[in-house]
């Protein structure tokens, strides 16, 4: 047993590229990370058909599967483009043709999103991705739940929520989170929910059980925005220590429901 | 438990290289063991003679996933903009002076260091090493 390379073609409709007409914007076809995946990295080439000083963006689309119920396999729900974290561009002013390597999160599932800023040439691009993966990594999903076991939560007014207590597998050694927001009016461009991580490692002082940070002190893991895209899906890295709790802080004009799931990679 | 494993980086075939004034030189492909997990490059340069104020010596590192567009074999970025810049030597005025950085890089397929003299008058003797984490 040891660590391997391996790696993974991203598909563009079954192609290994695609040409982004001028100013078009798109995704890859989806793609699955292995379960034993515990580090991955993204190499990212595009080719612009003409010289011009602009660039073209990649975003990662990640997914832990389905944030507020079971199918993940059938129905995973990924950001939008405007909630996916920038992976990097490719600047051609200093040539048509380049192409990069950055880490990437191992999730669930994925997809790479492009962006040809041109708005006169084509950017052909292609993705590849190189897993590290060591047969004693497997995954597990941990369902968040709200106000005492509900998978979903409906929430409205000003004012935040939250989660229950969840708790890591002791071997856990990376976690990443999956957030969720529906809007079940018309959304409006403040209607968006702020999500915090609360982790524990546990009692700090011996007085009581596990404590947890409050709102002002725990991080901030992402926003969703239903004005964006509605449902509005985020997916974030977190540090697994025992256990923790999500806080959402909401501001919607009207009432939203809420939801969130947990990838952790367990060692073995 | 990890295991370490030490790597020349070659310029054809040859563990150093001079670099003269104003050029950049790149180096052999490096592969990277399966089972790395991590990695480092250890840069060493070494002047062949007395800088200006404010010259300066960069290393980039050019990885590799492999081929992104099924078009040819492993690819490498292109210019050092998509490169990732691993270090900027700084060659103060001293004669014959070594300077050495260490950086992380990510141990994916391979890479190629790139080494970008930006003196306008100094050639640099210039050689590197990578070493592996290796994860059984």
């Amino acid at each position: 047993m040891q660590l391997t390379s391996e790696e993974l073609q991203v598909l563009f409709s079954g192609g290994v590229y695609t040409v982004m007409g001028s100013g078009a914007v798109g995704f890859s076809d989806e793609f699955a990370f292995h379960d034993d995946t515990i580090a991955a990295y993204a190499h990212c080439k595009a080719a612009l058909s003409g010289a011009e000083a602009e660039y073209t963006n990649f975003k990662a689309s990640l997914s832990i599967g389905d944030p507020d119920g079971s199918s993940d396999v059938a129905s995973p729900e990924f950001p939008s483009f405007s909630h996916s974290p920038l992976l990097g561009m490719v600047q051609h002013t200093y040539g048509q043709t380049d192409q990069f390597v950055v880490p990437i999160p191992v999730a669930y599932k994925g997809r790479i999103g492009v962006q040809n800023h041109s708005s006169t040439y084509t950017s052909s691009v292609g993705i590849c991705i190189i897993e590290k993966r060591h047969p004693r990594v497997s995954q597990n999903k941990i369902e968040v739940t709200w106000n005492g076991g509900s998978r979903s939560y409906l929430v409205s007014g000003n004012t935040s929520s939250t989660s229950d207590a969840f708790t890591f597998s002791d071997n856990a050694i990376a976690a990443f989170v999956g957030l969720k927001v529906s809007n079940g009016g018309t959304p409006v461009a403040a209607d968006y929910v702020d999500f915090y991580y609360a982790p524990t490692l546990g009692d700090p002082d011996g007085s009581s059980t596990a404590e947890y940070p409050a709102w002002a002190h725990a991080a901030w893991v992402g926003r969703c925005s239903t004005y964006a895209s509605n449902p509005g899906v985020v997916f974030a890295v977190i540090t697994p220590g025992i256990g923790g709790r999500l806080i959402a802080v909401y501001n919607p004009s009207q009432a939203v429901t809420i939801s969130a799931s947990i990838r952790e990679k367990v060692l073995s | 438990m990890l295991e370490i494993l030490e790597r020349q980086i070659t310029w054809s075939s040859a563990d150093s290289i001079y670099v003269s004034a104003g050029s950049t030189s790149t180096s052999d492909v490096v592969t990277f063991s399966s089972n790395a997990i991590k990695a480092h490059l250890q840069v060493k340069v070494a002047s062949a003679g007395s800088y200006n104020s404010y010259d300066t010596v960069q290393a980039f590192f050019f990885p590799s996933c492999g081929d992104p567009d099924g078009a040819s074999s492993n690819e490498y970025p292109y210019s050092i903009v998509c490169g990732k810049r691993l270090s900027t030597i700084r060659m103060v005025y001293i004669a014959s002076q070594v300077l050495q950085t260490v950086s992380p890089i990510v141990p994916v397929v391979s890479g190629k260091l790139v080494i970008f003299n930006r003196s306008a008058s100094t050639s640099v003797l210039a050689s590197a090493c990578i070493l592996e984490k290796l994860m059984p």
